[in-house]
């Protein structure tokens, strides 16, 4: 199997495996005051909460965990939202954020609340005078994805953030991290972030974990209720092997994250060269990779593990189903390979037409790739697209 | 959670598509559905005294558009041009051993643009624009083409379809779609394409109710 597939999900590493083993029978306790067993439950959590918060350079601040990604995003907007009179209240979010902040905005505003959907131009970007205009006196929140899941396209927080809190200090800002993590640094110590959320599966942990790193409860407000032992917004047992693999997994992926770069980038560079070279008619959707050769910079417009192409005048169904026969995992931005038939709102946003969406393919290397692959999955695809390009009808 | 897969057939048909291709000079061609929509079909026809002599196809679309493409050209291949109208998008499914409800209205297509190739060569040789006239009922017919991706039954049969009038140029309808429905905008964006074709028409005014 050649798996192309990484930002939809991550095998979880033997390293994580082994950390999560002994929590699901000898160690399967929950945390408890003062009993031997919950006592060290509880280690367990707060050694796993300071993971995360060294992870992303913060001395103090608060960690929740919750079943995931998506969650996390939920929690996080209902957290600020649910319990405010709407008409009070205003929010942001880009248009072509997850769907797990996009979708929960949108409830929102049929409850109410006035929320931005602020554009991208063509590339992914956030305007940066059009962020600034978006902010009122009464914004709560403005929630961005760090790291597009479709393109790949890095927002520069750097440069939007202090804009947010210049034009009103009280807005709280939330960061959905979860496809930066395996290759970028988030330093909160220099971002002022407020809520960042991600999740285990991305970065080569477990599925049914993610978690919510916040500087202090600000704004939020619970949204879920049942017996509270380590976090007010996330009631109920904690899902000890869980954590354990989420804060293994951040730590490594810090650990690693300079070698991974390496690593994905020189494949991110030969796919996308090898691409461009043997198939005609293709668009790379999103920014172009900076300072290819160049291995040492840190790239800052487009992720290291992101490939993203239009092929023309075929279906991305057809092309990702006849490398699934070679047994080549990768994605697609095709209506008809999606559950709700809907063209990629992603692709859309950044003004691709509906052809060049549904003929569209995301490609997403990872640790267990190498250049080989990389040049038999595209010796693979070159065939698949000209047969499918033969028949078609827009030949 | 339903399963969706497609059957060994389809994946044999799309994987080999049989009369993939297209005739030069064709007695009688079509083209149907859109790019913006994710899927065309192009059909072509040679005629011999009545009878299909030979079918060919090409498609713009998924896996089950051109697996259809192959299934029904094979069916019609051979047949007479009556009995090939008579071929319904159910027989070409059930021949392929089924297809996802989600994936029903890819094979509503290819029948489309068989029917629509035998209509350009019956037209051709009589020299009789067999143009219906577009009245409700029409109208009607051409909601069947429009598939509901939950169950795979086009929108007239789910009963969707609450009210329907056509004056002067321009078709209102109301359709009943629950705003939660993830295929919502499916469906009214294949409204759109169909209705909007027909001759005559200037304007689609859609109101979507809950009831």
């Amino acid at each position: 199997m050649i798996y192309l597939d990484h930002y939809r999900t991550t095998p979880v590493s033997e390293a994580v495996v082994s950390k999560m083993a002994p929590f699901f029978r000898d160690d399967f306790f929950l945390p408890e005051p003062f009993t031997k067993r919950g006592t060290k439950a509880e280690e367990i959590i707060e050694q796993a909460n300071r993971t995360l918060l060294d992870t992303f350079h913060l001395k103090t601040g608060e960690v929740m965990y919750t079943s995931g990604g998506t969650a996390a995003n939920n929690i996080v907007i209902s957290g600020v939202l649910r319990d405010v009179e709407p008409s009070q209240a205003h929010a942001v979010c880009a248009v072509i954020d997850h769907p797990s902040i996009v979708h929960t905005y949108e409830y929102y505003r049929k409850k109410g609340v006035s929320v931005t959907f602020l554009k991208v131009d063509d590339d992914g970007w956030i305007d940066p005078e059009e962020l600034r205009w978006s902010i009122q006196p009464k914004t709560l929140l403005v929630s961005f994805t760090h790291v597009n899941h479709t393109i790949g396209v890095i927002q520069p927080l750097e440069q939007l953030l202090p804009i947010i809190k210049e034009r009103n200090p009280n807005t709280r800002i939330h960061i959905d991290a979860a496809v930066s993590l395996n290759a970028m640094d988030l330093d909160l110590t220099k971002l002022p972030i407020d809520f960042l959320t991600f999740s285990g599966h991305k970065i080569y942990g477990p599925k049914g974990i993610g978690a919510v790193v916040f500087r202090n409860n600000g704004l939020l407000k619970p949204t879920l209720f049942g017996s509270v032992t380590t976090s007010p917004f996330t009631p109920g047992a904690e899902n000890i092997p869980g954590i354990v693999g989420l804060a293994e997994a951040l730590r490594l992926a810090a650990e690693k994250r300079a070698t991974y770069r390496l690593k994905t980038r020189r494949l991110q560079e030969r796919a996308i060269n090898l691409i461009e070279s043997d198939i005609p008619d293709v668009v790379l959707n999103g920014p172009k990779p900076t300072s290819f050769g160049n291995l040492d910079a840190i790239p800052t417009q487009r992720a290291v593990d992101n490939i993203n192409f239009s092929f023309r005048y075929v279906e991305g169904e057809s092309i990702m189903l006849f490398l699934d026969f070679e047994d080549i995992v990768v994605a697609t931005g095709s209506a008809c390979a999606s559950s709700d038939l809907k063209v990629n709102y992603v692709l859309s946003a950044i003004g691709r037409d509906h052809e060049m969406a549904h003929g569209s393919l995301r490609i997403t290397p990872g640790w267990d790739n190498d250049e080989e692959q990389i040049d038999r999955f595209v010796d693979r695809l070159k065939p698949i697209v000209s047969r499918l390009r033969a028949q078609s009808t827009l030949r | 959670m339903a399963v969706i897969r497609y059957s060994e057939k389809v994946l044999e048909h799309f994987r080999n598509p049989k009369n993939i291709g297209l005739i030069e000079n064709a007695d009688g061609q079509s083209t149907v559905g859109s790019p913006a929509c994710g899927d065309q079909v192009s059909m072509f026809l040679k005629v011999e005294e009545d009878r299909i002599a030979d079918i060919k196809f090409l498609s713009y679309g998924c896996a089950s558009n051109i697996a259809t493409g192959s299934i029904i050209t094979e069916m019609a291949k051979g047949k007479t041009l009556a009995e090939a109208k008579a071929i319904t998008w159910k027989d070409a499914v059930d021949e392929l051993g089924g297809l996802p409800p989600v994936k029903i209205h890819c094979s509503v297509l290819a029948i489309d643009g068989l029917r629509a190739a035998i209509q350009d060569y019956e037209e051709k040789t009589t020299g009789v624009k067999s143009e219906r006239k577009v009245d409700e009922m029409a109208i009607l017919d051409e909601l069947k083409k429009v598939i509901y991706p939950k169950n795979g039954i086009n929108i007239v049969d789910t009963n969707m379809i609450r009210y329907l009038s056509f004056e002067e140029g321009t078709i209102y309808i109301e359709v009943s779609l629950e705003e939660t429905d993830v295929f919502k905008q499916n469906v009214l964006e294949e409204i759109y394409e169909h209705l909007e074709a027909l001759p005559g028409v200037d304007k689609v005014e859609i109101k979507v109710v809950e009831y």
